[in-house]
């Protein structure tokens, strides 16, 4: 019994490094939030991931107005804030036939957006959200880093992980699905 | 001053080692590591543990990467922990063990798991568990001395 205890614990010990994790999200026609969005909290300063979007990205909404609406891909609340007071998360829609990603962000209750970049259809993408003491910096790929100023906030306290999110006022019109790979 | 806040400490375990003795409560040290989708995280405690098995105590856990060459830890945990008895009989105790605490000192986390802990002899025990932590399963595996 001893022993196997032991080889246990040194197997633990011994196991391989594998500090990526893959889950695809479904937004199904008709919802808003995705099918997977259990409570986490962030852990570090720094939220990293992969995102791949598929053809179900491209959608209709026939108005140009809901057509900007910005789906939200993911982020986080900031320190015991509610996301709709403080917050930052990486956005997205599809308009113009092209895939655009946005910076959205909620600074004591004032919504901010700015552009960053496109994305193709199909491509792997690397997104990095840094919270910093007085700002966010959103960075997509190797492209530059977009800053958005942080409001006023505690920083020792809970920061809650925000999921994939369609809308917007309209909710998905199609099932969609993204795949993110988080890097811890 | 640091050679007074030494001797504050000393003279602390030795009255704490002194009360739990008579009250048939323990000192539970033990060494960890935790398996989880982050990569490997080591740690440590020290709690008190009651007749009934509940325990409470200081936990500290961090992960190890290298860097240019340096060896840092990373993701730095503090927490306090709380374990509570599930079932228990004779050298095998299932715990529900939680840790409230701070990850690099600013983000609020809490960890449950279910920890399986035996009893090798009377000092030494070993504990194999699972919990959750960042939204998925992690491996626990633990060496614990009773004081």
């Amino acid at each position: 019994m001893r022993n196997l205890v032991l080889l246990l614990l040194a197997t633990l010990a011994l196991s391989c490094e594998d500090a990526t994790f893959e889950r695809t999200y479904l937004i199904k026609q008709g919802e808003h939030y995705a099918t997977h969005k259990g409570v986490e909290a962030l852990q570090s300063n720094t939220l990293d991931f992969y995102a791949t979007f598929d053809r179900t990205a491209m959608y209709d909404l026939g108005d140009n107005a809901l057509q900007s609406n910005k789906n939200k891909l993911m982020g986080f609340s900031d320190c015991n804030s509610l996301h709709h007071d403080n917050s930052a998360r990486f956005a997205w829609q599809w308009y113009g036939g092209k895939l655009e990603i946005f910076a959205y962000c909620y600074v004591n209750g004032a919504r901010i957006e700015q552009y960053i970049g496109t994305v193709a259809i199909g491509e792997k993408n690397k997104y990095t959200l840094r919270c910093m003491p007085d700002h966010y910096e959103f960075k997509l790929n190797n492209q530059e880093i977009v800053k958005v100023e942080r409001g006023t906030t505690c920083d020792k306290g809970l920061y809650y992980m925000l999921w994939p999110y369609f809308g917007g006022a309209i909710p998905a019109p199609h099932d969609i699905t993204i795949a993110i790979e988080r890097i811890y | 001053m640091k050679s007074k806040f030494v001797s504050y400490i000393l003279a602390t375990a030795v009255i704490v080692l002194c009360y739990q003795r008579s009250n048939g409560q323990h000192l539970i040290a033990s060494s960890e590591i935790e398996k989880n989708v982050a990569g490997l995280h080591y740690g440590a405690s020290l709690s008190i543990e009651t007749k009934k098995k509940f325990s409470a105590g200081g936990f500290y856990q961090c992960g190890i990467t290298q860097l240019e060459g340096n060896v840092r830890p990373t993701r730095t945990f503090y927490a306090l922990q709380l374990q509570f008895p599930l079932l228990t009989c004779d050298k095998i105790g299932i715990m529900l063990n939680t840790k409230t605490g701070f990850v690099n000192d600013h983000y609020l986390v809490f960890v449950p798991a279910v920890i399986t802990n035996i009893q090798l002899s009377p000092g030494l025990g070993v504990s194999i568990g699972s919990g959750i932590r960042m939204q998925n399963a992690s491996l626990i595996g633990r060496l614990y001395l009773t004081l």
